[in-house]
């Protein structure tokens, strides 16, 4: 066709589309008038007029097949059947408002989910970071000989090793996290920051929105040509500069340290991590010799992660072949040389490696993409069973459309042409169903990220935007279109399949046998054994999480905040320091409304720890992993604030100061593990060449994690910390009923040391959550999605068994008068599905049997094939379906047999 | 349906375009004129007839209008295009070049 034919064709299509009145007109005018002349022409030969009208009809081969074959060739019916399809179909919808509703609600909770989990894989996982070519990015690592081995983060001395052998990547960047003091008004407060060595924006490629981005000759330990520089993020430009031009060339104070602002970024720049939102960036080699000179020049200080950009078109094998050529170097230049020689040798045998880089870097991948894969699998369950549940009802629609149906395929419509019309109503359920899906995956997601975020991880707080981008939207309307196919293929295949004399002469209320279709058959199996797939799981991960709430942490956390401090840029150091924090203790109990306070180092189950293995006289037998122990530094009221029980000797007091004997107090478990035969107190533990009395013995408490079994553990007095003294946290117990003490904590602190930036209060009860968050992020989801299961498995089978007894009144009301009794009508009724719901019960179990091992790494403290739960699930699942059984079957028993025997 | 179980393929739309450049003519008017012509050899039923017309209509070969007819009815009347005059000319000739292949393999000796 050329342009000249469309000149002809496009005002008829347009014609067509919007004069469909008119034109429809004309078509049947000529048509009308073309019959006409046939009829004259057969009555001049000589027939009557009657057979004269139908022979002209017969030679017209069907007078509406012509029209529609006319119709045909404006090349506008998908649209035009599309658009009468579609009005259809909502009056069909708008006509059983309750069918509608079941649908789409339960479509709804299934699609809403499935894109909910998605998203959260799509920002985790998926999405490549806003950066030229992505994929080009590679995140470097050492990998060690056994298979789990693999170090993500780097020493700087490796970094500076990395970046002098590097002949593989055109751009090498390392960068951290680090919080930097920031004064805002009266207060030091904490901004979030990244150390980013000098190739780091060239290499991700990123051009500033103002000014200049630093580069290697900025990144010296010195400080550059211009001097300690400074990049900020938008949102801190708008912050504290309200976008004024001026900002560049503007002093910027952190730390104490005067930067100069040389650049600011656009706004969708994060950098390379995932979740991390910096609003400042400084060179590394500034920035960690200010800020943390000995981890900097330590060969075992393990706080940057390396990117690099390849050449485009390096192939991986050509990357790999590099490294292998860069490892030994490298590892050479930056072997910690104070180790033992084992681990020395252990260090020499790592390999660098290149991961994907594309998706940026983030912790939160180590940790959540199992769990995020296994309720990925658990949705696509759920949206699985509200699909054979649509179908169920859709089938059972059909059969009472069997009527209608077969009028439309009398009148001319072709056997696809109804399929189609029946696949739009089903496909349009579906959209509706994504539609309001989408308001519930909003609000899931929300959810989801805050258990995510809550996570307590090596990385400083997270911001997950997650947001509906064009992947989630497509992964959505795939997922609806698809279910829609799903639910509605068979149905519409099935209604449209007997010939139409077949499908007239059915009537809804035939006195037959009413066997359900082969396909209806292997629904009902197939729901009962998904449901007891996903009520097995939430039995699971329910049972992990109910044990691990009733796992007694040692420590009572109710009423106890933590507020932690951050004294690493006081003047102070050490005694003086530690002096600082006994003033403020001191003050903090006059405190009204406080019951008890002291304050510690690393509180429990924050994620972070200290451990070293002691030395124990007399006890050589005992190996360097068994004389490991965790540390901690406490104040005195400790024991009391937390309620460890303090089960022999004395507490830390006033009397053990920087000059008394260096003394400390085990656990329970140390005390039996170090000191099986006799009473510790008073014997000594070596730490560090130093000879530490035992004075006391307490309560075990979980130190590092919730789930890890009891460690040995030491504390001391702070007051005896004689080098690096870090930052403590104070913990605080409230009298029951008091109000949130912060304020006049806030003021207490301020009137003692105002330049200290105070933490956000946390509760310990809340940072014991927090320490289970994936756990409880499972135990939620999966009961959510196994409750969601039953209830569909439930309305599902409600639905077919209620169809069935109307539609087999007859054949109920005749064994009634044959003399058939409640319990006969209701087995009746109910024993087909009986069986079909045992045997899908037999299936999930045995399907639960098999997949469970798959997620045995989330569980706690409880078996994957556990047989309760499985009993448990067994068990749901009988009683929901009983419970929906029983309406329907009731109903029968208590028709009355000479109405339903009329009603023929 | 729209396809002349009683024809070559193709053939119909040469026909259609050939009885139309003579003259412009409505639907009923074209149907006596291919029986006339060609005999009642060539049968194209009514129920093919319409589809075949629309499809020539729609490609911009023929285009149609609404007039009187010698009784004074109204009747679509269908007329050549520029284009179906060029089209007729393309389709006549590979008719012919068809034909007489077709004329000279049937026309061989059998040995």
């Amino acid at each position: 066709m050329t342009i000249e034919n469309w000149l002809y064709s496009i005002p008829l299509k347009l014609r067509s589309l919007f004069k469909r009145k008119r034109v429809e007109n004309e078509l049947a005018e000529e048509l009308r008038f073309h019959l006409e002349q046939r009829t004259e022409q057969n009555i001049a030969s000589g027939m009557d007029p009657e057979s004269a009208r139908l022979e002209a009809l017969r030679a017209m081969q069907g007078l509406e097949q012509s029209k529609e074959a006319c119709r045909d060739t404006r090349g506008l019916n998908l649209i035009d059947n599309l658009a009468r399809d579609l009005r259809y179909a909502i009056r069909m919808l708008r006509r059983s408002p309750g069918f509608t509703a079941v649908a789409v609600l339960s479509l709804a909770l299934g699609i809403g989910a499935n894109t909910a989990i998605f998203s959260l894989i799509d920002t985790l996982l998926l999405k490549p970071l806003p950066v030229p070519h992505a994929d080009e990015l590679r995140t470097l690592a050492l990998k060690g000989n056994q298979p789990d081995r693999v170090l993500v983060a780097v020493t700087y001395p490796i970094f500076q090793a990395l970046h002098k052998y590097n002949h593989v990547f055109s751009g090498l960047f390392a960068w951290s996290n680090y919080d930097f003091q920031m004064r805002s008004g009266p207060d030091m407060v904490h901004v979030a920051g990244t150390l980013a060595s000098g190739e780091y924006f060239s290499t991700l490629g990123v051009k500033p929105l103002l000014g200049h981005t630093f580069t290697n000759s900025d990144d010296q330990s010195s400080g550059g040509p211009n001097g300690p520089v400074a990049v900020i993020s938008y949102r801190f430009w708008s912050k504290h500069f309200h976008r004024s031009p001026h900002a560049i060339g503007s002093p910027l104070v952190l730390d104490r340290t005067r930067f100069t602002v040389i650049g600011i970024m656009p706004p969708d720049f994060f950098g390379a991590e995932v979740g991390v939102h910096p609003e400042i960036w400084v060179p590394l080699a500034i920035g960690g010799n200010l800020f943390d000179r000995v981890c900097m020049a330590s060969r075992s200080c393990w706080f940057l992660i390396v990117m690099g950009r390849v050449h485009p078109g390096l192939s991986a094998l050509s990357v790999n072949a590099g490294l292998q050529v860069l490892t030994p170097p490298v590892l050479h230049d930056a072997l910690p040389t104070d180790w033992p020689p084992p681990l020395q040798k252990t260090f020499l045998e790592r390999h660098i490696i290149a991961n994907d880089g594309a998706h940026g870097y983030t912790w939160m991948r180590f940790l959540f993409t199992h769990p995020l894969t296994v309720l990925m699998t658990l949705v696509a369950l759920v949206l699985l069973i509200a699909c054979a549940n649509l179908a169920n009802l859709l089938l059972a629609r059909a059969s009472a459309r069997n009527r209608e149906i077969a009028v439309r395929l009398s009148l001319g419509a072709g056997r696809p042409r109804v399929i189609r019309q029946l696949l739009t109503e089903s496909i349009l359920l579906s959209l509706l169903g994504a539609a309001a899906g989408l308001a519930f995956a909003w609000w899931l997601t929300r959810i989801l990220a805050s258990f995510l975020i809550s996570q307590p991880g090596p990385g400083p707080s997270f911001e997950l935007d997650i947001a509906i981008d064009w992947r989630v939207a497509l992964f959505t309307a795939l997922v609806a279109g698809g279910s829609g196919l799903l639910f509605g293929l068979a149905p519409a295949l099935r209604a449209t399949h007997s010939g139409i004399a077949s499908l007239l002469k059915e009537s809804t209320h035939q006195l037959r046998r009413a066997r359900r279709s082969v396909f209806a058959r292997f629904l009902l199996p197939l729901q009962a054994a998904l449901s007891v797939l996903l009520v097995a799981a939430a039995g699971l991960f329910g049972g992990s999480l109910f044990r691990l709430l009733h796992l007694d942490p040692g420590f009572h956390p109710q009423r106890v905040q933590l507020i932690s401090l951050d004294t690493d840029k006081r003047p102070e150091k050490n005694a003086a320091l530690a002096a600082l924090y006994t003033r403020i203790l001191e003050r903090i109990q006059t405190l009204p409304g406080i019951q008890s306070a002291s304050l510690l180092w690393l509180t429990p189950l924050s994620g972070g720890g200290w451990d070293q293995p002691v030395a124990i006289p007399g006890r050589s037998d005992l190996s360097e992993d068994q004389r490991d122990t965790y540390l901690n530094l406490i104040g005195p009221g400790f024991f009391e604030t937390m309620q460890i029980p303090l089960l022999a000797g004395r507490a830390f007091n006033s009397a053990d100061t920087a000059v008394s004997e260096r003394v400390g107090i085990i656990n329970q478990f140390a005390a039996e593990r170090f000191f099986p035969h006799k009473n510790p107190i008073g014997e000594h533990l070596i730490l560090d060449k130093t000879p530490i009395r035992i004075v006391g013995i307490a309560g075990n408490i979980k130190y590092l994690d919730l789930r890890d079994p009891d460690p040995p553990e030491m504390y001391f007095p702070y007051t005896q910390k004689s080098d690096g003294m870090p930052s403590l946290t104070f913990v605080v117990k409230t009298k029951p009923g008091a109000r949130s003490l912060y304020r006049d904590l806030r003021t207490a602190l301020h009137e003692i040391a105002p330049d200290v930036p105070i933490g956000t209060p946390k509760s310990l009860q809340q940072q014991l959550e927090d320490s289970i968050a994936r756990e409880r992020l499972m135990a939620t989801l999966s009961l959510f999605f196994g409750a969601l299961a039953l209830l569909l498995t439930s309305v599902g089978l409600y639905g077919a068994l209620a169809y069935d007894v109307t539609r087999r009144t007859g054949e109920i009301g005749i064994s009634m008068a044959l003399g058939a009794r409640m319990p006969d009508v209701m087995w009746l009724v109910v024993r087909e599905s009986t069986f079909l719901v045992t045997g899908g019960i037999v299936i999930g179990v045995a399907a639960a049997l098999a997949l469970s091992k798959l997620v045995a790494s989330l569980l706690y403290a409880i078996e994957p094939n556990d047989p309760r739960t499985l009993l448990g699930a067994v068990a749901a699942l009988l009683a929901v379906a009983i419970a929906a059984a029983s309406i329907p079957a009731l109903r029968a028993a208590r028709l009355d047999p000479t109405v339903s025997l009329r009603s023929e | 349906m729209s396809k002349p179980s009683d024809l070559v393929q193709g053939t119909l739309d040469l026909l259609l375009l050939k009885i139309l450049a003579l003259e412009p003519l409505h639907g009923w008017a074209i149907s006596l004129r291919l029986k006339q012509v060609s005999g009642d050899i060539l049968q194209v039923s009514d129920g093919s007839l319409y589809p075949a017309l629309h499809k020539l209509e729609q490609q911009g070969w023929i285009k149609s209008e609404w007039k009187a007819t010698e009784n004074n009815r109204r009747a679509k009347f269908y007329s050549l295009t520029r284009l179906g005059r060029k089209q007729l000319d393309n389709e006549a000739a590979n008719w012919k070049r068809l034909a007489g292949a077709i004329s000279r393999v049937v026309a061989l000796e059998e040995l």
